[in-house]
């Protein structure tokens, strides 16, 4: 942009006709013509005398370019005049410098405005007529008004809108908009003052190709054009090259210079029919454009012109002010939002949590249409998002990409053609790390631009042929801009990249705490378990040292009580007899629980002996160790289906089916009973909610005797716990179940019960395969 | 009836009640040996280790031994242990005589060299059995070493 226009034109195509194909190179800065409402007079530098004029200088002066060419200034203006301007020869620069001027040589053309200027080794001397209605264009008290309102505005929205206003109000013209372009220059209308009648421009975007590169080129340099009707006929410097240096002058600072006819179709194309702009800069950079337009030819005076370009270069001086204040203030949102993240992530148990579940979200940090958690393999949108699947297949590209912590792209498409399906929710995409390990992230997604865009010259034609000759629309452009930013979004700004990271390293930090708390739970954890594994152990020795001297003082009021019967019989009666007897009885029940409960607190301290266990050889022997009172209480027992050989200790696995099998013939009052026993299928463990229901088999030993009340269902595997009276259902401690559960348990499995009361019942265990 | 019978049974066993009982069972099965008690484990000792050296204690070895396994002190299980590595004891047949069943218990037993295991069962017509069983075997039915004294 800062090149020199040259560099961007071609010269050779001076004179030639300009068409859709050369116009990127048109050389506009020497048009050779000027627009007719002025005159144009070039003086060598040193001799001062003209070497060319615009042929219209007769047309407005009544003196032909002959008369004039190869002459001083006398020819046209007096001794005062001169005495004006010739004192200004030495400080001419570039900028133009504006005289009133008193044409003493023509008659009826009292006075013109002389706008002259230094350039390309001549000066020029550009004359416009003074219009009849021209006001006082300083008003310095509305001005001083219009400044304290861009001053006072908060936004550059508002900023613009103000001086948009103020240009309308100088000048008259029926629209004048702030045209700002985004960093593919492209063009998006932000501000607007217009007449009620016209269509709103307001919210449009226009191609980077709308204005050709040498056109940006120039406008840097000359900071205002000014076409009063665009349907003038140019015209031409007389001769069309400097004879000094044999080539058309420079006309980049020319007030007058011609524009491109491509440039006036384009405008006509607009029904535009008078048109100024300003260039707004910023640090070299053509920032945006105040465009000003008519309906009708509308002849702006130079002073106002002059106005309106102090008003651009004030806004362009404060204009850097006002985007830090917005950016700034949006700093501050992404901060203020960022600060209650921060907070809620600390206060919630899962950080998760505190980044979508609360007032604020991740969605409130940055402008943007959608976001994402992928953590864990968990997925959390917000938002407009693509697909979970989709979300997925993004975090998996991720992953293969050289990893970094923030990740950002403005057109993912472009990166990734599986982007292209996701366009409409994110093709922009600014994602950040949450591990060490690719895998989990948080996602930003912004929508594709064209989706939020409305299009200028939308209704228009894209170009018509008329007389051979072709015309150019901005719809013409429109074709081949939005090819361009397709599958583009809003650009990520480097303090939303840096806000991002302070994002993530504030939950990297969060879960270093959060990991090391932990740790410190787990280490605390293990402290624990080694303690209860100790004092199990204690239990254990517990158990077996109280069962061992319970024992002993048991055995001696056993023994006593016999010896009593049998020695002193004699003396008791009938009753004292009985109630020995019954002391012995007691103190054999007493030796029985103290029996179970040695025998289960050794099932807790014994390791298993694992091997490979035929279940159905297993199961027959048991069978044959209770084949007596399956006899005596008639009962049949059925295995269903063979049963598998797994890997488990033997004889406790057979102390389990004994158990079983033992309180199924037990509980019951029928004549014939029937026990069932046989493998069942994982699913009987997925649905108690096991995990890994396929790691273990899954047995059952099923009765049809007096079942168990759902009530009932856990008590029963609790030590000592008996539903029903002692000398019922063939006694016994009520330590079965708690044994078998216990062993069931060593084998990492898990034994429980279904059963209605009255409906049989049914045992299940499980064994683990993975013992 | 073989020569065994002359010789002493020591009963190792610090339960007053259980020796009771022991007693009324070897009466049952008339018993001819007489029967010694230590309380203790030391006491046990002192009488197998120094025998002949005390006038008051008697002069011969015992025929067997029964061993109370728990006892407060010196226990069963040390006894036994240091017997069965003394050449002059280790040949005594010694039957461990315990409430424990725990398999424990037995293996470190016949590991340390016990001859015998049996458990004290509470009902007292099973003990009657056991005694009667023991009397039988070591007394009646086995040849036991022959002790030069």
């Amino acid at each position: 942009m800062a090149q020199p226009a040259t560099s961007l034109t071609d010269e050779t195509l001076f004179g030639q006709p300009i068409t859709l194909t050369n116009c990127d190179r048109e050389p506009i800065h020497i048009p050779g013509t000027v627009q007719p409402y002025g005159f144009a007079l070039c003086l060598d530098e040193a001799s001062r005398q003209i070497v060319q004029a615009s042929d219209n200088v007769e047309a407005h002066v009544g003196i032909s370019v002959d008369q004039l060419l190869g002459k001083g200034l006398e020819r046209l203006l007096g001794p005062a005049q001169l005495a004006e301007v010739q004192p200004l020869w030495p400080t001419l620069s570039e900028m133009p410098r504006l005289l009133g001027i008193r044409l003493d040589y023509v008659l009826g053309k009292p006075l013109f405005k002389l706008i002259m200027h230094r350039h390309d080794e001549l000066v020029w001397l550009e004359f416009e007529p003074l219009s009849g209605q021209e006001a006082i264009p300083l008003d310095l008290v509305a001005l001083n008004a219009t400044m304290s309102q861009m001053l006072a505005a908060p936004t550059v929205l508002d900023f613009c809108q103000h001086a948009v206003e103020e240009v309308r109000a100088l000048t008259g013209f029926a629209r004048v908009g702030m045209y700002r372009f985004a960093p593919d220059e492209s063009g998006e209308m932000i501000a607007e003052a217009k007449r009620a009648d016209l269509d709103p421009l307001l919210g449009l975007h226009y191609p980077a190709s709308d204005i050709p590169q040498q056109a940006r080129a120039m406008y840097l340099k000359n900071w205002l054009r000014f076409i009063p009707d665009v349907d003038y006929v140019p015209a031409p410097l007389v001769p069309v090259r400097n004879p000094s240096t044999g080539r058309p002058p420079d006309m980049t600072y020319s007030v007058l210079r011609s524009v491109s006819p491509i440039h006036i179709q384009y405008l006509k194309n607009m029904g535009v029919a008078a048109t100024m702009t300003i260039s707004i800069v910023q640090e070299g950079r053509l920032w945006g454009m105040l465009m000003c337009h008519h309906d009708s030819p509308r002849l702006v005076s130079y002073e106002v012109r002059e106005m309106c370009l102090f008003i651009g270069k004030t806004f362009s001086a404060l204009l850097r002010t006002k985007e830090q204040l917005e950016q700034r203030a949006y700093e501050l949102h992404i901060q203020q939002a960022q600060a209650r993240l921060f907070e809620q992530v600390s206060q919630q148990a899962n950080f998760l949590d505190g980044l979508h579940r609360q007032p604020t979200t991740l969605l409130d940090v940055f402008e943007c249409g959608g976001a994402a958690i992928l953590f864990d393999d968990e997925l959390i949108t917000m938002g407009n998002t693509p697909t979970q699947a989709d979300i997925r297949a993004l975090a998996l590209w991720l992953n293969q990409q050289a990893p970094q912590d923030v990740f950002h792209t403005d057109s993912y498409a472009q990166l990734n053609p599986a982007g292209r399906s996701l366009r409409a929710t994110a093709s922009g995409i600014l994602a950040i790390t949450l591990a060490q390990e690719p895998g989990d992230y948080i996602f930003w997604f912004r929508p594709e631009r064209l989706q939020t865009v409305t299009w200028a010259g939308k209704s228009e034609k894209v170009q018509k042929m008329e007389d051979g000759q072709l015309f150019l629309s901005p719809r013409q452009s429109f074709a081949a801009w939005s090819q361009e930013v397709e599958n583009t979004a809003a650009p990520w700004q480097a303090l939303e990249l840096t806000a991002a990271n302070e994002l993530r390293l504030h939950i990297a930090d969060v879960r270093l705490r959060i990991f090391n708390e932990l740790q410190a739970r787990a280490a605390s954890l293990s402290r624990l378990n080694l303690e209860l594994t100790r004092s199990n152990d204690e239990l254990d020795s517990f158990a077996y040292v109280a069962s061992h001297d319970l024992k002993e003082p048991l055995r001696g009021i056993h023994n006593y009580s016999i010896f009593l019967l049998e020695d002193y019989a004699a003396l008791l009666d009938e009753e004292g007899v009985s109630r020995l007897q019954t002391l012995v009885r007691l103190s054999q029940r007493m030796e029985s629980l103290i029996d179970s409960l040695l025998q289960l607190s050794r099932v807790g301290r014994l390791d298993l002996e694992v091997q490979p266990t035929n279940l159905n050889q297993l199961v027959a022997e048991v069978r044959e160790l209770l084949q007596p009172r399956l006899e005596q209480t008639h009962t049949r027992v059925e295995v269903r289906h063979p049963l598998p050989t797994i890997m488990a200790d033997a004889t406790r696995l057979s102390e389990v089916f004994n158990n079983l099998i033992s309180n199924a013939l037990k509980y019951s009052q029928k004549s014939e009973r029937l026990v069932v026993i046989g493998e069942a299928t994982a699913s009987k463990l997925a649905a108690r909610g096991v995990p890994n229901p396929d790691d273990y088999h899954v047995f059952y030993v099923q009765d049809d005797g007096i079942g168990i009340d759902a009530r009932h269902h856990d008590m029963i595997f609790r030590i000592f716990k008996r539903l029903h009276a002692q000398d019922k259902f063939g006694g016994g401690t009520g330590a079965g179940l708690a044994i078998a559960r216990k062993m069931v348990e060593k084998h990492d499995g898990e034994l429980w019960v279904e059963s209605v009361l009255g409906q049989g019942a049914t045992f299940y265990f499980s064994i683990s395969k993975l013992i | 009836m073989s020569t065994n019978s002359l010789l002493p049974i020591l009963v190792v066993e610090d339960s007053a009640e259980d020796f009771l009982a022991l007693g009324r069972a070897f009466r049952k099965h008339a018993l001819q040996n007489p029967v010694l008690r230590c309380a203790d484990g030391d006491q046990a000792l002192e009488y197998l280790q120094g025998y002949g050296k005390h006038p008051a204690w008697p002069q011969k070895l015992p025929a067997i031994v029964l061993l109370d396994l728990n006892m407060p002190g010196t226990d069963g299980r040390m006894v036994l242990d240091i017997v069965k590595q003394d050449p002059h004891l280790h040949s005594i047949p010694v039957i461990m005589f315990s409430t424990s069943s725990s398999s424990r218990d037995v293996d470190d037993c016949y590991r340390l060299g016990a001859n015998s295991y049996l458990t004290k069962p509470i009902s007292y017509s099973e003990l009657e059995e056991k005694i009667r069983l023991t009397i039988a075997y070591w007394l009646e039915a086995s040849e036991l070493p022959a002790f030069h004294y």
